[in-house]
């Protein structure tokens, strides 16, 4: 954990940017061309005053949420990828705000229940598993907060061993 | 060695190829690059519309498939994936220690344009 960034490091023309260009992929058609550039602003103007670093944190969020969504073909990768959060990673200290929204979404459990099904089947080695190491740990810092996982009869208990595992 | 003391030369270890070990080696390729979880999710999305001109959603809701397993997709999309994923992995396995830049999005950029390109080239050979 020694390479973790303070809390809320990211500054606020960074979280422009980086708001944008998840924007722009969940916009774009071929060829990266962005259609209806801009909607940009009115969209990320729905989540608050646009001079103020909080509304420029949720509009990421909520587009890393959507992107995770739309990028997931596979519901492990989804596990071994797109959440594997680490210190490292420049969305770790938003990784409990991304996956909230990402909780939004009805079939989230779902998708999330499947994924860790295939990675404990036989067809996944405990050396692929580890690459979910990131997303466990994540859900093992919920426990006991008030961001739980999704309603009470939703994830915890219904995959043996996660909920009583931290 | 055997009993006599003859070296005998182990089998290879292989195994049948199917769409999640391509997909693994595609994501692979991504990493060698110096390609993060963000570029990853965006070359999908960018896959995903060269080849079937729609989103992921879209193509799970369009072909019936049980949401985000892809060996539920018709085989003809999966084909489609594997394919693609394969010469797109052969592509960014060639550009590895070429891929650079000032920024991780610099990086992330020139991966992207790999996979693009290369989805443009499958795309031509789809009978869609």
């Amino acid at each position: 954990m020694g390479n973790a960034k303070p809390l809320d490091a990211m500054k606020l023309p960074e979280l422009k940017r980086r708001t944008r260009r998840t924007w722009d992929t969940l916009n774009a058609w071929k060829d990266g061309v962005v259609l209806q550039p801009e909607n940009f602003d009115k969209e990320v103007a729905a989540f608050g005053d646009r001079r103020r670093k909080d509304t420029w944190i949720k509009a990421l969020c909520r587009f890393q949420a959507m992107l995770a969504y739309e990028s997931c073909v596979d519901s492990w990768a989804l596990l071994t990828i797109t959440f594997n959060f680490s210190p490292d990673r420049w969305d770790y200290e938003y990784r409990h705000q991304i996956l909230d929204e990402f909780l939004m979404y009805p079939e989230a459990l779902e998708i999330i229940k499947t994924g860790l099904e295939s990675l404990f089947s036989d067809d996944f080695s405990s050396q692929d598993r580890e690459e979910a190491n990131g997303f466990l740990k994540l859900v093992a810092e919920r426990e006991g907060t008030n961001r739980g996982f999704g309603n009470a009869d939703g994830l915890v208990g219904a995959i043996p061993g996660i909920g009583s595992a931290a | 060695m055997d009993l006599l003391g003859q070296s005998q030369e182990l089998a290879p270890q292989r195994r049948r190829v199917d769409g999640a070990i391509v997909f693994r080696r595609f994501t692979d390729s991504i990493r060698s690059n110096g390609g993060d979880g963000q570029v990853y999710q965006e070359a999908i999305v960018e896959e995903t519309r060269e080849l079937f001109d729609c989103r992921v959603s879209e193509l799970y809701e369009g072909t019936g498939g049980k949401r985000n397993d892809r060996s539920t997709l018709p085989q003809a999309a999966q084909e489609a994936y594997m394919v693609n994923e394969s010469l797109s992995a052969n592509e960014l396995e060639r550009f590895i220690g070429t891929i650079g830049g000032e920024s991780q999005d610099e990086v992330n950029d020139q991966i992207k344009a790999v996979v693009r390109e290369q989805s443009k080239q499958t795309r031509k050979w789809l009978p869609w």
